[in-house]
C-alpha cells in the first residue's frame, strides 16, 4: 500500500502545482501584462503574497513523494518515471529560485509610484521563465500519472 | 482504457483544482484590496482568460470519471469515480450558478459610473466565498480520483 498511498499524494500536490502554473500563465499573466507599469507593480506585489509558503511546500512535498517512491519502487518502469518526476520538479524549484524569485524580489521592492522612464520591464523574463516551469510541472504531472496507473 | 482513464482524469482534476485554487492563493485577496473602480476592468481581464480552457479541464475529468464509474472493475472503484463525478457535477453547478453570472454582471457595469449603492452590492466578498467552494469542491475530487489508484488492484 506504500508506494499507492506516496503517489496519491503526490498526483495531488503535482496536480495542484501544475494547475496553478497553468492558470497564472494562461489567465494572470496577459492580465497582468496588459496594464500600465504603475499598477502592474502593485497587482504583481499583492498577487505573490498568496503563493508563499503554500507553492514551494507543494512543490517540496511532490518532490520528496517522488524520490521516495524511486526507493520504494518494487517496478523498474515505475522507479523511471518517479526518477524523472521528482527531476522534474526539482527543475521547478531551480527555475523558480533563480529565475523568478530573484524577479519577485525587484518587483516587490519597486515603488509603483515612482517608475521612471528608465525603467526595465521584468515582465517578459518573468513570463518565459515560468512557462519553462510550467512545463516542467505538467510533464512531472504526467509522470506520475502514468506511474500510478503502473503501480494499481 | 483504465490505463488512459485515470490518467486523463487526475490530469484534468489536477489542472482543474490547481487553476481555481489560484484565486484563493492570491487572485482574491489581491482584488478585495483594489478600488472599486480600478477592480472593475481588472476582474473582467483575469476572468476572462479561463475559458474554455478551465471548463474543459473539469468537463473532461467530468466524463472520465463517468466513464470510469461504468466501466471500474471493483466496487470501490465505481464509488470513488461516481463521486468524483458528482464533485466535478458540483464545482460545475456553483461555477455556472454563482461566479459566472457574477462574471457577467461585472463586466457589464462602467467603472466610471459606479451604482450609487455599490458598497452593498459589491460581489467580491460573494465571488470570493463560491470561488473557496468549487476550489474546494475541485481539491476534494482530486484526491478522490487519486485514492483510485489504490482501490483498482
Amino acid at each position: 500500500m506504500l508506494p499507492q498511498f506516496i503517489v496519491v499524494i503526490s498526483v495531488i500536490a503535482t496536480g495542484l502545482v501544475a494547475g496553478v502554473f497553468l492558470a497564472v500563465a494562461v489567465s494572470v499573466m496577459p492580465a497582468l501584462t496588459a496594464m500600465a507599469p504603475g499598477p502592474y507593480v502593485t497587482a504583481h506585489r499583492l498577487l505573490g503574497q498568496g503563493y508563499h509558503p503554500v507553492m514551494p511546500l507543494l512543490v517540496s512535498t511532490a518532490l520528496l513523494c517522488d524520490a521516495a517512491l524511486a526507493v520504494v519502487a518494487a517496478d523498474d518502469s515505475v522507479r523511471a518515471l518517479a526518477v524523472a518526476g521528482a527531476a522534474l520538479l526539482a527543475g521547478v524549484q531551480l527555475v523558480s529560485q533563480f529565475r523568478n524569485v530573484p524577479i519577485n524580489r525587484v518587483v516587490h521592492a519597486t515603488d509603483p509610484e515612482r517608475i521612471g522612464e528608465g525603467w526595465a520591464d521584468p515582465r517578459p523574463m518573468w513570463r518565459a521563465w515560468h512557462l519553462v516551469r510550467t512545463g516542467f510541472a505538467i510533464a512531472a504531472l504526467a509522470a506520475i500519472a502514468a506511474a500510478s496507473v503502473l503501480i494499481a | 482504457m483504465i490505463a488512459v482513464l485515470v490518467p486523463l482524469a487526475m490530469l484534468a482534476g489536477g489542472l482543474a483544482a490547481g487553476g481555481l485554487m489560484i484565486s484563493a492563493l492570491g487572485g482574491a485577496p489581491m482584488l478585495l484590496a483594489l478600488p472599486a473602480d480600478v477592480y472593475l476592468p481588472v476582474h473582467k481581464l483575469l476572468v476572462g482568460r479561463f475559458d474554455p480552457f478551465m471548463p474543459a479541464c473539469i468537463i473532461t475529468a467530468l466524463l472520465a470519471d463517468v466513464a470510469l464509474a461504468v466501466i471500474a472493475p471493483t466496487g470501490a472503484t465505481h464509488a470513488l469515480a461516481a463521486a468524483g463525478a458528482a464533485l466535478y457535477l458540483s464545482v460545475l453547478s456553483v461555477s455556472l450558478t454563482k461566479n459566472v453570472p457574477i462574471n457577467h454582471w461585472i463586466a457589464s457595469l462602467d467603472p466610471a459610473q459606479l451604482p450609487e449603492d455599490w458598497p452593498s452590492i459589491d460581489p467580491r466578498a460573494r465571488w470570493r466565498n463560491w470561488n473557496l467552494v468549487r476550489t474546494t469542491l475541485a481539491v476534494a475530487a482530486l484526491a478522490v480520483n487519486a485514492s483510485v489508484v489504490g482501490c483498482l488492484v
